[in-house]
């Protein structure tokens, strides 16, 4: 039907059963094994143990349980948050040429090259993550490569190599979390990428703009909330990573705080302690966003 | 991805900028090298299915052999564990597919009472590292005593794709013409035939591209898993645990086989699309 | 022409609309249609955006229903009937054609939602594919068509099903002009030879003129009149009907009714005769409408006839066949004249003087003044516009929005569920939250019951990694072999990877909360036995179902914390060490302060096992483990502590140390006897170092509550059979705490038999002099030990 006269609303219309149906066992799901099980972690995180090495634990608003996670992981955060942060500044950079490429210079074959980048996805991550051990390994390819081009020195200067070795060192770990998350930076960009009219980019030159000034005044601003995006969608499964660190890095000296939630858990049987620092990690992952959002004043997250 | 898309003609370069030109060179090379860095480690698990061992650890190239494609199932340990991801797989993502779809309906079609306060839910899971979601459902399900097991993991992995699925179908039902049904219900056809002839074959591509979606990521989800699995092995965690100790080639083989069927599945969508898009012109 | 019987119905008027009205919230969309269309009429509902004829058009199709009064289809009252089943059908705007149809299949839809037959359906469409003259493009898809061909589709889809009335919503809106004027024909002759209803909507009143036996004319909600074309253009109901349809000039003014003819006073002063009267009384205010084609120009001037008026050319334009002739009345009133050329009138130019007259008919009185004063429109473009019949008027009413008095409302529900939601949460988040303790044993006794469960089907095993024999190579291993004797189904389970790890994950997190862990039989090593015992998380060993427990090496029955082993029966026995991979080390090592050779820095690995590393060390210094103090702890945690900060240790690791050993990520670790024995490297060898070596043993135990006491009970007694365990040892390579296993060896010769006299494996007096098993910690001592340990592993 035309669209003109009338409010085509169709809130007005059928907002009465169905819709709200529809939406109740996912909106059930998620409260009950989303919400609720947040709250439990609130609760136990301001729980005490009863006894050392034990995981009873006695409900005492505790709240001295943050403060102590914040003081006492404070580097383990930073040293994840770091991390995170110069993969995602790196798969970014990285990804967005080959998103522009797909999304304006594939033609019909851009489905297919988006498809490929998603391949990775279906192997086991784990298995991508040993197959850089071997990668990185002392005698391995990588550090051939770079010693048979003279430039072991170089690297060791700027620290992308400590004493000729990469594996169980830091730049080790961000390789690997920009390897792993470089998909999911990759597709918000093209998507958005993709929406920019053809029109508008020829529109541009024809108004006597160079490529550089269209792409920083047109196609970059249109491209920005799938950078954003992006970019979300990588740092914060990054912060929380810890496979990386313990597959790649040295865990025992370089640990990460995803590492710290993981062993307090499961190897001491430390939940307060534990659920502390994963609220703690939360808190500051949103704050993170919040503050990247309204510095980009990007409302719509969606 | 089976969805076509027709495509933006690619941007018709201004004429003799040799700047320009130098830039597209660039921009080749930078994607053609971001596809071979996306694929060594793939082509890398790829090749080891050929190598032969003499050690437990399939690291080091030794030797040649098909011995191991002769025989993918060898190693049990690591079928079964491939046999139980995939069950945990398909249960989780049928229903995340379901409700999530449901969900994603609704919300696009309809003004609903708490729609942004939904859209909250939604999205918070994806904002959520994965070792929090994993913690806070191991705490609820040892508060709550249960045992921790094949439906622990089907539970967590039905919430996280969940998520996933709702915001792509939603995504993808937006720009659906909608008048489609009106037009069906004007031609005399009852809501329920409306359904299934009209509705379900508009949604259905990103349907199953959600569903696809939530495929990939419950297969290969270890953190989450490690936190309520109990004493299932799925395969990620198989890998893990035992890679301190052993990686038979078997495990390359299985995980290869899967590379290729995914592959597999993309390249026939594109032909496909590219078939269909072809006869509409 | 088809063969569908002509619509000769009893009742003439298919459609009524009574009293209806709709109102959205506070905004009314439609205030009161009041008419009725014919049967085979063709009906325009005309006017600009929002005027309402959309909503009353989705009133009668059913995607609307009135707020008030009724619409009634062939006599029936259908107001609430929702449109599949109202026998009305719609060609939508924007065709709305199923994409993943044919065009065949699309035309045939509506017959087979109401059940005709297939073949019959496609029958019928076909031939309304011919009425529309696309029979050839039957089976392609609605894609592959032009807009053009799309909406005769459209077409076609609603008129095979016969429809009372068809509806069409501005079907050619997005149709270029010269096949709008096309279309505009054919839907003429197809309506015609179906003789069906048709209700047209609109806002091009150039169409609705060309097409429409009848047109009712909209504006804000209200229906301004109906008639046939003629009657709306030559006697509009109002104003705006007059403004509306083509062009007009209209001049407000006073009515004065004295005297034999009515007279027209207009504001400009000039006074016409006016002619249907009718209506309207002396004094009303009024407006005169004067069509620009019913003007005649002449150069002589003319006296007041009131018929006539002077004027002043102000712009000519030529379009071809005619003029638009646009001049300067009295009192600057702009006014529009449409002449056919001729010579006479070819040679106007502006600025001359020349007098407008008309015939008294032409002369038409509307209701009210006019706020337009003049012609309606004497913008060229919007006079040509006009002239090509397209809409000029302005867009009409804003959407209506529900006004914020709904917010508080909203906020307050909002407020409420989240409340609710958050108690609710907290509620459940509290269930179970006093975890009782795992059930206490009772002690000694010796029959299944005591705490296990007598399950005898089923066995769940949780064991460290590569720590039995298996299947391979032709030989059967120990699992297989069980299941085969027994029947039992074994779940068999590597995962177990450090005790502290275990001890929270398959221990704590079961029996804290009060449930049992789904494992009937676990290998802890033996520190970590002595404190699952401490908290009574075991069950005491059913030994009636366990006859080769009399196969136990006696030594270990003396063991302080478990006197008797009546609560663990031990698996494995062996000894920590130093294994390196000779290509990395370019030497053989013999002792353990080797590992802190400089030549090997970055290159050196550390159990997180505390007691084996630290032990180690301990034994590197001088010191016995077995005897430790605070200060030899501290000593070598110590030295541990600057060897990780100096970079010499390159980590700390697990049991998966072999890989690095093999591939040069480690030159040399600290290691575990058995590993080292089965990798089939040449090049990573083990060496029991010359200060000694730290000793160590696991042990099987039952978790109490365990389901399947029975089972465990089987095994352990299997595992305990001399050929059984021999056939382990001979796998891993340990030392076995079972009697007569090397006597087993040596009866099968060959490699195997070699095992025998291996002294790792079957250490004599000598060599167990060498092994020191770690002191047992008072618990404070032990736990900042351990804290400080993985602080400086990095847990």
């Amino acid at each position: 039907m035309a669209k003109d006269d009338t409010t085509d609303d169709r809130s007005l219309r059928k907002a009465r059963f169905a819709p709200y149906l529809m939406t109740l066992p996912g909106l059930l799901c998620l409260y009950l094994f989303f919400l609720v099980p947040l709250v439990t972690l609130l609760k136990i995180a301001l729980s005490v143990r009863k006894e050392s090495g034990s995981s009873d634990v006695d409900f005492q608003w505790k709240w001295s349980n943050f403060s102590t996670a914040f003081t006492d992981f404070g580097p383990h955060l930073e040293r994840a948050f770091i991390y995170a942060a110069i993969a995602t500044v790196v798969c970014v950079v990285v990804a967005y040429p080959i998103a522009y490429f797909i999304a304006f210079k594939a033609g019909r074959w851009a489905n297919l090259l988006l498809g490929l980048v998603m391949v990775p996805f279906f192997t086991s991550f784990l298995l991508r993550t040993i197959a850089w051990q071997s990668l990185f390994a002392d005698d391995g390819p990588v550090l051939g490569i770079i010693d048979s081009l003279g430039l072991l020195g170089a690297t060791d200067a700027i620290r992308l190599t400590t004493n000729g070795k990469i594996m169980n060192t830091p730049p080790a770990v961000i390789g690997g979390l920009i390897y792993n998350f470089m998909p999911f930076a990759l597709l918000p960009i093209y998507v958005s990428l993709e929406k920019v009219q053809v029109g508008l980019i020829d529109a541009a030159s024809d108004l006597y703009s160079s490529f550089s000034r269209t792409f920083r005044s047109v196609i970059l601003p249109l491209s920005m909330p799938g950078v954003v995006a992006g970019t979300l969608l990588t740092f914060i499964p990054a912060s929380g990573d810890f496979i990386n660190n313990e597959l790649l890095g040295n865990a025992a000296r370089e640990p990460v705080i995803g590492g710290v939630i993981q062993s307090r858990f499961l190897d001491a049987g430390d939940f307060p302690t534990a659920s502390a620092i994963s609220l703690v990690l939360m808190v500051l992952i949103t704050a993170a966003v919040l503050i990247y959002a309204k510095f980009l004043g990007t409302e719509d997250l969606a | 991805m089976t969805a076509t898309t027709t495509k933006p003609m690619s941007s018709t370069s201004s004429p003799g900028r040799p700047r320009r030109a130098w830039g597209t060179i660039v921009l080749w090379i930078v994607a053609i090298g971001g596809f071979v860095y996306l694929f060594i480690p793939l082509v890398t698990i790829a090749v080891f299915t050929f190598n032969d061992p003499e050690t437990k650890f399939n690291t080091s190239w030794q030797g040649f052999t098909f011995d191991n494609w002769l025989h993918p199932f060898k190693d049990k340990a690591f079928t079964d564990a491939l046999l139980v991801s995939v069950e945990v797989a398909m249960v989780a993502c049928i229903i995340a597919t379901i409700l999530g779809s449901l969900m994603a309906m609704a919300m696009a079609r309809y003004k609903m009472h708490g729609g942004a306060a939904m859209n909250l839910l939604i999205v918070l899971p994806l904002t959520t590292p994965e070792i929090v979601m994993g913690s806070s459902l191991f705490t609820l399900f040892f508060n709550l005593g249960v045992d921790r097991g094949f439906w622990t993991v089907v539970i967590a992995h039905t919430l996280f794709c969940l998520s996933f699925v709702a915001m792509t179908v939603k995504a993808r039902v937006r720009g659906l013409d909608w008048s489609l049904e009106d037009a069906a219900a004007d031609l005399g056809s009852t809501p329920a035939r409306t359904f299934w002839q009209i509705t379900v074959p508009m949604i259905i591509p990103g349907v199953l591209a959600a569903f696809l979606l939530s495929l990939a990521l419950s297969i290969d989800d270890y953190i989450i898993t490690s936190f309520v699995a109990g004493p299932t092995i799925t395969f990620p965690r198989r890998i893990f645990d035992s890679a301190r100790i052993a990686l038979p080639p078997q495990v390359h083989v299985l995980a290869t086989i899967i590379m290729l069927v995914a592959i597999a599945i993309i390249v026939i969508g594109t032909i496909a699309g590219n078939r269909r898009e072809a006869q509409n012109r | 022409m088809t063969d569908e019987p002509t619509l000769k119905a009893t009742t003439s008027d298919v459609i009524v609309l009574e009293g209806v009205r709709k109102e959205f919230g506070s905004f009314v969309a439609v205030e009161r249609a009041d008419f009725s269309i014919a049967r085979g009429e063709f009906f325009s509902m005309l006017g600009p955006s929002g005027c309402g004829k959309t909503t009353l058009l989705k009133m009668i199709a059913g995607f609307e229903q009135p707020s008030s009064g009724r619409v009634l289809l062939e006599g029936k009252d259908v107001s609430t009937v929702p449109p599949y089943k109202r026998n009305v059908n719609t060609v939508f705007q924007q065709y709305a054609l199923f994409p993943h149809m044919s065009i065949v299949d699309n035309v045939a839809f509506g017959l087979r939602s109401k059940k005709v037959p297939a073949a019959e359906a496609r029958k019928r469409s076909m031939e309304m594919l011919e009425i529309v003259k696309l029979a050839e493009f039957a089976n392609r898809r609605s894609t592959q068509l032009s807009g053009g061909q799309q909406q005769r589709v459209a077409l076609a889809r609603a008129l095979v099903n016969l429809p009372a009335a068809l509806l069409l919503d501005e079907p050619l809106a997005a149709l270029d002009l010269k096949l709008r004027e096309a279309m505009q024909i054919e839907l003429k002759r197809i309506q015609r030879e179906v003789n069906i209803t048709f209700i047209f909507v609109t806002h091009d009143q150039g169409e609705a003129l060309t097409m429409s036996d009848r047109i009712a004319v909209m504006s804000r909600g209200r229906v301004e009149q109906i008639g046939t074309p003629t009657e709306i253009y030559d006697s509009p109901a109002s104003i705006f009907v007059a403004g509306f349809i083509g062009s007009a000039n209209l001049l407000p003014g006073r009515l004065s009714i004295n005297g034999s003819t009515p007279t027209a006073v207009l504001d400009s002063g000039v006074n016409l005769e006016v002619s249907n009267v009718a209506g309207h009384s002396d004094g009303d205010p009024i407006t005169v409408m004067l069509r620009p084609e019913r003007i005649d120009v002449g150069r002589e001037a003319r006296t007041a006839d009131g018929r006539s008026m002077p004027a002043t050319v102000k712009d000519v334009i030529f379009q071809g066949s005619n003029l638009r002739v646009i001049a300067d009345g009295p009192a600057n009133t702009e006014l529009l004249v449409s002449l056919e050329a001729d010579d006479e009138i070819a040679g106007l130019r502006p600025g001359d003087e020349v007098t407008l007259s008309w015939s008294q008919s032409s002369a038409f009185l509307l209701k009210g003044r006019s706020e337009i004063v003049g012609a309606t429109t004497t913008d060229v473009d919007e006079v040509q516009a006009t002239m090509a019949g397209k809409d000029i008027s302005d867009k009409g009413d804003a959407v209506a929005d529900d006004g914020p008095k709904l917010d508080r409302r909203k906020l307050l529900i909002g407020g409420g569920v989240a409340v609710v939601a958050a108690v609710g949460a907290v509620g459940l988040s509290s269930i179970g939250g006093d975890n009782k303790k795992g059930s206490a044993s009772t002690g000694g006794d010796t029959s299944v019951g005591g705490g296990l469960g007598g399950g005898a089907d089923e066995l769940h095993i949780l064991n460290w990694t590569e720590y039995i024999d298996v299947t391979a190579d032709g030989e059967v291993g120990t699992v297989d072999r069980f299941k085969k004797a027994t029947g039992i189904e074994v779940e068999y389970s590597e995962t177990y990877n450090d005790n502290n790890e275990a001890y929270g994950k398959e221990f704590a997190a079961y029996l804290d909360a009060g449930s049992n862990t789904p494992w009937d039989v676990v290998m802890p090593t033996y520190w970590m036995v002595a404190r699952l015992k401490s908290k009574g998380w075991l069950a005491p060993l059913p030994f009636n179902l366990i006859p080769n427990y009399k196969n136990l090496d006696p030594s270990y029955l003396n063991l302080a914390w478990d006197l008797g082993a009546k609560y663990h029966l031990p698996w494995q026995s062996g000894f920590t060490g130093i294994a390196y991979n000779i290509n990395y080390t370019g030497r053989e090592l013999k002792s353990i302060n080797d590992l802190f050779d400089p030549a090997f820095k970055g290159k050196v690995g550390f159990l997180t096992e505390m007691r084996d590393a630290v032990g180690l060390v301990m034994l590197a210094q001088g010191n016995d483990p077995s005897e430790a103090t605070e200060d030899t702890l501290n000593e070598a945690l110590d030295k541990i502590e600057q060897a990780k900060d100096e970079g010499h240790i390159r980590r700390f690791h697990g049991n998966d140390y072999l890989q690095d050993l093999e591939n040069g990520n480690l030159a040399a670790c600290t290691a575990w006897s058995g590993d080292i024995a089965q990798t089939a490297n040449p090049d990573v060898r083990f060496v029991f170092p010359e200060e000694g070596a730290m000793n160590w043993f696991d042990s099987m135990v039952i978790p109490v509550g365990a389901a399947n006491g029975a089972a465990a009970a089987k095994w352990m007694n299997f595992v305990y059979d001399p050929v059984n365990a021999a056939r382990i040892t001979a796998y891993v390579q340990y030392v076995s705490p079972v009697v007569g296993v090397r006597e087993e060896l040596e009866k099968q010769g060959g490699d195997t038999a070699a095992l025998a006299e291996n002294p790792l494996l079957f250490p004599d007096a000598d060599v167990k002099s060498r092994m020191y098993v770690f002191a047992e910690l008072p618990t404070k001592i032990d736990q900042s030990v351990t804290d400080r340990f993985v602080t400086i592993t990095g847990g």
